[in-house]
Order: C-alpha cells, then sequence, then structure tokens
C-alpha cells in the first residue's frame, strides 16, 4: 500500500495493486456520512475486437459494452444486483463511455456488504437467452428516447462526421438494428475478454474510518481470479477523421423551434500530449482563449452572434483531443468564421496576454480545482490514473507551476493538426 | 437575527452562502421576476458586464455564483448562491471582505436600463424556444397547463413566451424593489466561520427587512374534478410517447406536519427509487420502458409519475401503476419493501448533508416553516411511518389527470 500525503490541501491517497493486477485508489474524506466507489473496467464503445472462446478475433455488435453494463447486474438467483443494494441502503448505477465502463454506488450504511456485492456481481455474469431478450426491448426504449432528444442527435451526428462509420459515431448504446444480434454467447465471450483484474480499477472516496479492513473486503472477493493477458491488438482501435468541409451538407430537419450547430476541432495524435501536465496546459488555454473574461466573447454577444455564454467544452479521452462549440440560432457562420480567427490569432493573443491576467487565471483555477474537492462523485469520478497514472491531487501541483509558454505550446500542439467538422439541426418548417 | 442560519464547519474546501429573497406569487409578476434573474446574472452597475462579473469571480480565487428562480407552491423565491474557497488555502487574508463587498454589489445594484433589459429578454426567449426542444420539456409545459387551475401554476417557471414578450422595463424595475425591499429575506452560511458570526450578522442587518410570509399559505392545493382529466397532444417526429400521470394530494393540506414521511415513502415505494414497485414492475418485469419514475411535488400537491414510451405499451403501464397505487391502499405489500424505502430516503438524506449546496438548501426550507428537526429526529421520524400511514395518504389521493405527447 503507498500512501502520498498532500499537505496544502489537507489530502492523503492510498494506492494498491493486488497480485492480480486490479488496482485499488482510496481517498477518506473526514466528516462526510457517504462513501462513493467507482469500478472502472478499460472497456468502452469504440473497442471493436474480442476474443471467441477458441481464440479469434470477432468484430463486436455496436452497442455491445453498453449491453453488457446493463446485464451484468442480473444474478444467478434470478435478482438482480440493484434490488440487493437497494435492500442494503446503497444507491447503484452504472455508465459505458467510448473508452470505459463504470459500475458505481454511494451509501452511508452497510459499507463492506455494499462492497463485496460489487465485486461480487461484476465478476459473476449470468446470461439467458431470456433476460438477454428482455434487455434489448429496455435497450431498444432507450435508443429511441436519445433519438428525440435533438441535443443527442446533435452530438453523434458530429461526432459521426469526425469519424465516420466508426463505433465512437454511433450512439454508446447502439441501435436497435446492432442489439438484435447480441446473444449471451457474445457476451460470455466479450465479458471474458475484457472483464480481467488486471484490466480494471477500483475508486473509494468519503467516509473511510479503516484502510486495511477495506483491502481485506476487496482481496476476500477477488484473490481468486487469475490474471489474464490482454493483448494489445485489443486495444489498436485507430479512429482518422476524414477532412472536413464547410457546407451545410452536414445537416438533419427535426421538430424544434430554431436551428442547433456543432463544431468540433479535433485532434487524433496523441503522442507525447498524453501527459497529465499537457492536458491541463490545453485545458487552461482554450479556456484564456475562448472563455466566458474575454473581451472577443463578449463582442459576440454583443453583435448578438451569440445569444448567451458559449457553450464549449475541451473533451478529452485516450483516442483523441476535441475542442467542441454548441450554439442555437441563425448566425452559426459567422461564429465559425470569428472561431477560425480567433485559433488563426492565437500566438498573438498569447504573446499579448499579460503576467498579471495569467495569473489571475491560473490562481481561480486553482481555487476552482479546490472547490471541486468538496464532492466526492468528482473526486471518484476522475480518470487521470487510468489515463496518465497520476492522482487527481497532482493538479494541484501542475496548476501551480504552469507557466505561460506551458500554455501556448500545447494550445499550438492541438490546433497545429486538427481537423474541423461540424453539424446541423434545423427546424423541419425551414 | 430570526431569518439566519451559520453552520461552521471544516469538513468543506469552501465557504457557502446562500441568499434567499420569498415573495407571495399573487404580489410578483412571473416574467418580470425571470428577467431580472437573467440580468443578475449579467450586468451590474459596477461590474457592466458578464466579463467584469467573470473577472471579479476570478479575482476572487475562482470564487462562484448563480441566481435563480425557485418556485415553491404559493411563493416564488429568487436565490443567490455564492462560493469561494476557503481563504487558508489561498493564503490570502482579504478574500472574505471581498467576497462580502461583491455579494452586496451583486445583490443590490444591478444593472436595469433600456439595453440590458432588450438584451436579456432576447436571451430568456432564446433559451425559452430552445427548451421547447426537448420532449421531456415540452410534455411537463403542457401537463402545467392542463393540470393547474392557478394562472400563476400554469405558466413554466420563466412564464410564457407570451408573458416574456409583453413584459416592460417598468415592471422589471418594480420587481427588483419588491424582491429587493419586500420580500422576506433569509442567509444561510456553511465553512469554516468559526468566530465570524458577527460578521455575517452585521452582513446579514444590511438585507434584512423584517418581513415574513405565514408558512400556513406556502403550500399550492387544488381539489380534483370527479373523474380524471385526460389530455393527448400530437408532436410531430417523436419515436416515443410521453406519458404523464398526475395524483392529487387534495385532502392533505396541512401534510407538512403529520403525514409528509409517509408521503415521502410512498412515493419512495412507488416510483421514486430503482428497487421501486413501478421500476421492477414496468422496467424490469415486463421491459416496457427504459424510463419511468414518479416525483413527490410536496408544494404543489401531486405525485407525478412520468414514463417515455412506445404508444403500445402507454395502457399497460398506466394499468400496472394504478394495481401499485391499490396495493399501497390496501397495505398489500411487503415490510421488507417499507424497510428498503426508509434505508434508501435515509441514504439520500444522509447523502444530502455532503453537499454544501444541499445543506443550505435544507436549512432555508427549514427557516421558511420554522422547523428545527435534527438529522436523527428526522431519521426517527422516518423510521416511525408504518405500512397502515402509507395506505391512509395513498386512500386519499386520485389520479386527477393523464396526460399523453406522442407522435
Amino acid at each position: 500500500m503507498k500512501i502520498k500525503k498532500y499537505h496544502k490541501l489537507n489530502e492523503t491517497i492510498y494506492t494498491h495493486t493486488f497480485s492480480n493486477g486490479f488496482k485499488l485508489r482510496l481517498i477518506p474524506k473526514k466528516g462526510y456520512y457517504k462513501t462513493f466507489v467507482c469500478l472502472n473496467v478499460n472497456f468502452g464503445s469504440y473497442n471493436t475486437l474480442y476474443l471467441d472462446k477458441y481464440k479469434n478475433y470477432k468484430p463486436i455488435p455496436l452497442g455491445s459494452a453498453h449491453f453488457l453494463e446493463h446485464k451484468l447486474f442480473a444474478q444467478s438467483d434470478g435478482t438482480d444486483a440493484f434490488s440487493t443494494f437497494s435492500e442494503l441502503g446503497a444507491n447503484a448505477n452504472a455508465f459505458t463511455t467510448f473508452d470505459k465502463t463504470s459500475y458505481i454506488f454511494s451509501t452511508t450504511q452497510n459499507f463492506d456488504e455494499n462492497l463485496s456485492l460489487l465485486l461480487n456481481f461484476v465478476n459473476n455474469p449470468f446470461f439467458t437467452t431470456e433476460n438477454v431478450e428482455k434487455e434489448k426491448e429496455i435497450i431498444s426504449s432507450e435508443i429511441k428516447m436519445y433519438m428525440d432528444n435533438p441535443d443527442s442527435y446533435l452530438y453523434y451526428g458530429l461526432l459521426n462526421q469526425i469519424f465516420p462509420k466508426s463505433n465512437v459515431s454511433t450512439d454508446i448504446a447502439g441501435t436497435c438494428n446492432s442489439i438484435s444480434h447480441i446473444t449471451p454467447e457474445i457476451l460470455l465471450d466479450i465479458y471474458n475478454t475484457f472483464y480481467v483484474p488486471n484490466n480494471m480499477s477500483l475508486n473509494i472516496v468519503g467516509n473511510i474510518s479503516d484502510v486495511s479492513a477495506i483491502v481485506n473486503v476487496i482481496h476476500d472477493n477477488i484473490s481468486n481470479i487469475k490474471k489474464i493477458d490482454i493483448f494489445d491488438d485489443l486495444y489498436n482501435v485507430k479512429i482518422n477523421p476524414i477532412k472536413g468541409i464547410y457546407s451545410t451538407s452536414n445537416k438533419k430537419y427535426m421538430n424544434i423551434i430554431q436551428k442547433k450547430s456543432a463544431f468540433a476541432w479535433t485532434n487524433c495524435k496523441k503522442g507525447n500530449a498524453n501527459s497529465l501536465k499537457q492536458y491541463i496546459a490545453k485545458r487552461v488555454a482554450i479556456r484564456i482563449l475562448f472563455g466566458k473574461h474575454t473581451q472577443w466573447q463578449l463582442d459576440l454577444l454583443k453583435n448578438n452572434i451569440i445569444k448567451s455564454e458559449l457553450d464549449m467544452e475541451f473533451f478529452s479521452n485516450k483516442l483523441y483531443d476535441s475542442f467542441y462549440v454548441f450554439n442555437e440560432g441563425s448566425n452559426s457562420e459567422k461564429l465559425y468564421i470569428e472561431l477560425s480567427n480567433r485559433i488563426k490569432n492565437r500566438n498573438k493573443i498569447f504573446d499579448e496576454l499579460s503576467v498579471s491576467e495569467f495569473n489571475t487565471i491560473v490562481q481561480a483555477e486553482i481555487g476552482e480545482f479546490i472547490s471541486n474537492l468538496n464532492s466526492l462523485n468528482y473526486i471518484a469520478l476522475n480518470d487521470y490514473f487510468d489515463r496518465f497514472d497520476e492522482t487527481l491531487l497532482e493538479e494541484y501541483h501542475i496548476l501551480t507551476t504552469l507557466e505561460k509558454n506551458d500554455l501556448k505550446t500545447a494550445l499550438d500542439d492541438f490546433f497545429s493538426s486538427t481537423q474541423f467538422n461540424e453539424y446541423h439541426i434545423l427546424p423541419t418548417n425551414i | 437575527m430570526k431569518n439566519i442560519k451559520i453552520i461552521n464547519t471544516n469538513k468543506f474546501k469552501t465557504i457557502s452562502i446562500l441568499i434567499d429573497f420569498n415573495i407571495k406569487i399573487e404580489n410578483i409578476n412571473k416574467a418580470a421576476l425571470a428577467l431580472l434573474s437573467y440580468i443578475y446574472l449579467s450586468s451590474n452597475k459596477k461590474y457592466k458586464n458578464m466579463r467584469e462579473i467573470e473577472l471579479a469571480l476570478f479575482k476572487l480565487g475562482g470564487a462562484y455564483y448563480n441566481s435563480n428562480l425557485l418556485p415553491y407552491g404559493n411563493t416564488e423565491h429568487l436565490q443567490f448562491y455564492f462560493q469561494i474557497p476557503n481563504p487558508i488555502y489561498l493564503e490570502d487574508e482579504k478574500l472574505l471582505d471581498n467576497f462580502l463587498g461583491f455579494i452586496k454589489e451583486i445583490i443590490d445594484n444591478p444593472l436595469i436600463s433600456e439595453d440590458t433589459f432588450d438584451q436579456e429578454k432576447e436571451r430568456l426567449l432564446n433559451d425559452l424556444q430552445s427548451f421547447y426542444s426537448d420532449p421531456k420539456k415540452i410534455a411537463n409545459t403542457y401537463l402545467k397547463e392542463f393540470l393547474f387551475k392557478s394562472d400563476y401554476h400554469k405558466t413554466p417557471k420563466y412564464g410564457s413566451l407570451q408573458e416574456i414578450k409583453q413584459v416592460t422595463l417598468n415592471e422589471v424595475i418594480e420587481t427588483f424593489h419588491k424582491i429587493r425591499y419586500e420580500s422576506k429575506f433569509s442567509l444561510m452560511v456553511n465553512g469554516d466561520v468559526e468566530d465570524l458570526s458577527d460578521v455575517f450578522v452585521e452582513f446579514a442587518t444590511h438585507f434584512n427587512n423584517n418581513i415574513d410570509i405565514n408558512k400556513n399559505e406556502i403550500y399550492y392545493r387544488q381539489l380534483s374534478d370527479k373523474t380524471p382529466r385526460k389530455k393527448e397532444i400530437n408532436h410531430v417526429g417523436l419515436n416515443q410517447a410521453q406519458l404523464k400521470l398526475a395524483f392529487n394530494l387534495n385532502k392533505h393540506n396541512n401534510l407538512h406536519k403529520d403525514d409528509r414521511f409517509a408521503l415521502i415513502l410512498l412515493n419512495a415505494i412507488l416510483g421514486g427509487t430503482p428497487n421501486s414497485l413501478l421500476f421492477q414492475d414496468v422496467r424490469e418485469k415486463e421491459g416496457l420502458v427504459y424510463s419511468v419514475h414518479s416525483k413527490l411535488h410536496f408544494d404543489l400537491g401531486f405525485i407525478i409519475v412520468s414514463a417515455i414510451l412506445d404508444e403500445d405499451n402507454i395502457d399497460k403501464t398506466v394499468k400496472i401503476t394504478e394495481n401499485n397505487l391499490d396495493k399501497l391502499r390496501n397495505m398489500n405489500i411487503l415490510n421488507t419493501d417499507l424497510l428498503t424505502a426508509k434505508k434508501l430516503v435515509c441514504n439520500e438524506y444522509l447523502s444530502q448533508q455532503d453537499s454544501q449546496f444541499s445543506v443550505l438548501n435544507n436549512e432555508c426550507i427549514k427557516l421558511m416553516f420554522e422547523n428545527e428537526l435534527s438529522i436523527s429526529e428526522w431519521q426517527n421520524k422516518l423510521n416511525e411511518v408504518t405500512l397502515a400511514d402509507i395506505a391512509k395518504v395513498a386512500n386519499n389521493m386520485n389520479l386527477d389527470t393523464k396526460f399523453i405527447l406522442k407522435s
């Protein structure tokens, strides 16, 4: 067990890797009632191949990671883990992203029992034809529900422009057609490929009085599960964006009142940018360039190009970084021009940024980071460890040592090889 | 001072302040209040625009500020939430003083001019148009229109498009004065504020006006018609229908004292948790929906069941809901179901104590009703509820309105 204390933040993090490769991170929070637990599996919707029982590579049907997440709660005794968590007074949930599947619970009571339940149900799949077929109806309903949501459509429409015909460009839940091909046998093979202890990690944050007791609970539940090699081929996922052309052809009509637009600048070159410092530098630099505090954004508002605060996000995962901008209204073409000019002038803007302005913004970032440490969910769901082998708390050290030039370089590294794509949803009456 | 609550704790890394202005709906213009809340976020006499407010927050060490409208029964709350990192982390001794100065400036001096009025009106109209692109929100808006008999409650939180278009600059100015000087003021503080009580009491004196609202007039209640009302609206292009079943608590006008905990548990058992009867029967056993849940609107006197589903599954879902309510009326559920619901509700309640905002919000509600239940007293009240208590409140509620939004 490694222990690292962050005196300035008054926080301590415990880390441990079990002999079968299962990783644990633990942050006690004094005075809290709740403990929040998140078990991550390094398997998401972008994975395209699995190994069948003869060790042959097979294509994964779209939506399988999400389907597996739903169905893993079924237990061999006919109950489901959701209900058992409830009986133990815990609030449980799960979600799937492009690059991971997470199972979470939070509780103020029966912690050890809830933790054992989590480790048990994730490690004991029970798939039958009957329960898989019923789940297809539920997930079809979920897929159709998101199809009625224009914002969800806008996001996936944009991804489909960036990564056409890839797993990433389809709803994480798949399509009604793709999930119809999923069988209990396929789920079990996918499970056996990815759900191995050396491909999982556990974050526990909150009301923890006895760290070693928790380690024992985990040991009792997982020590008999053997490490299994994960072949690199299974993660050799290449997603190459097509070159975007600015036109209005990337669009869909829906029953909405006003136009919705989405723009993305995407960079798939991870390489040396794959460090926590690079990630933070890019995120802060994007804020400095486009944030609410800029005269540039205020001018967009005054000139009626945007109607409210610019809706933007710097998104980063293991495969790509994207700068997304979403907008509502008819001025999306003007907004695109303004954004492009801002990106072109980025070096000049950074050169003109005074030391005092830079320090104020970084100090605000530090303050916001400290404020976020109030939230158990925020800490437990953070993925720095899995992506960068760093703890969330390292962000404090990085922010306090950031220099203006770090940001300028990071931004240049990002925008120098981005591809641009866009997608629009238009009212049916246009 | 009566309307102040200061909680000293070093559990959180921030100091949070919730300021609440509470006014009865008969004294307020809903659309004007909505516009005022927008102006508060974007324009101030000292911090002229959104940019200057953001820069001021940066200089306060990454402070956070939001203002929000919170309708509650027959009253409206205009709330201001402010948060700063605990000054010890930023080694800035003047941070708290500067923060309190910022708050006074924000609340006292919104910039209500022709320019800001026009700008924020356009922004609010734009946001409402965006709001109407989400089928869930469309269904909720229609439901309100058909469900409520009071004109005030029929329209969305920010007023209807028509009301917003018609509101004038003078009405917004008048609303500011009503909120600032003629509404009930409350201040809630949470954080490492040991020895700072005097500072906050003096701070509160700046705002306080000794205006009160009779707690017995806060809840909105309406009587049901003899037969349930039904309404269907077509919305082109939907893949799934939105079903809303509004159950009226109409006989429970004074429930906040006696039956509140029974209703909280009734809702949890019916559709308020992942272990609820609706989640288990409609989703897990029958596979009819992905999304089904119920929500208790205690301030308005309704429990509303919401489901998103194929049109073919509507009748079956309605029938299962009614059957489950009958089970509760007839005490035809297991004691273990009640026990599980108690555990889940208790878990949720204790979890709220780990969120500074939730703590302050709960304190605000306590001040509203002069209700000072401690955490353990609250848990005891919950644990005392029996199946018979739940049956009693279930027998007093009935289906008021069935609404369907479909393609």
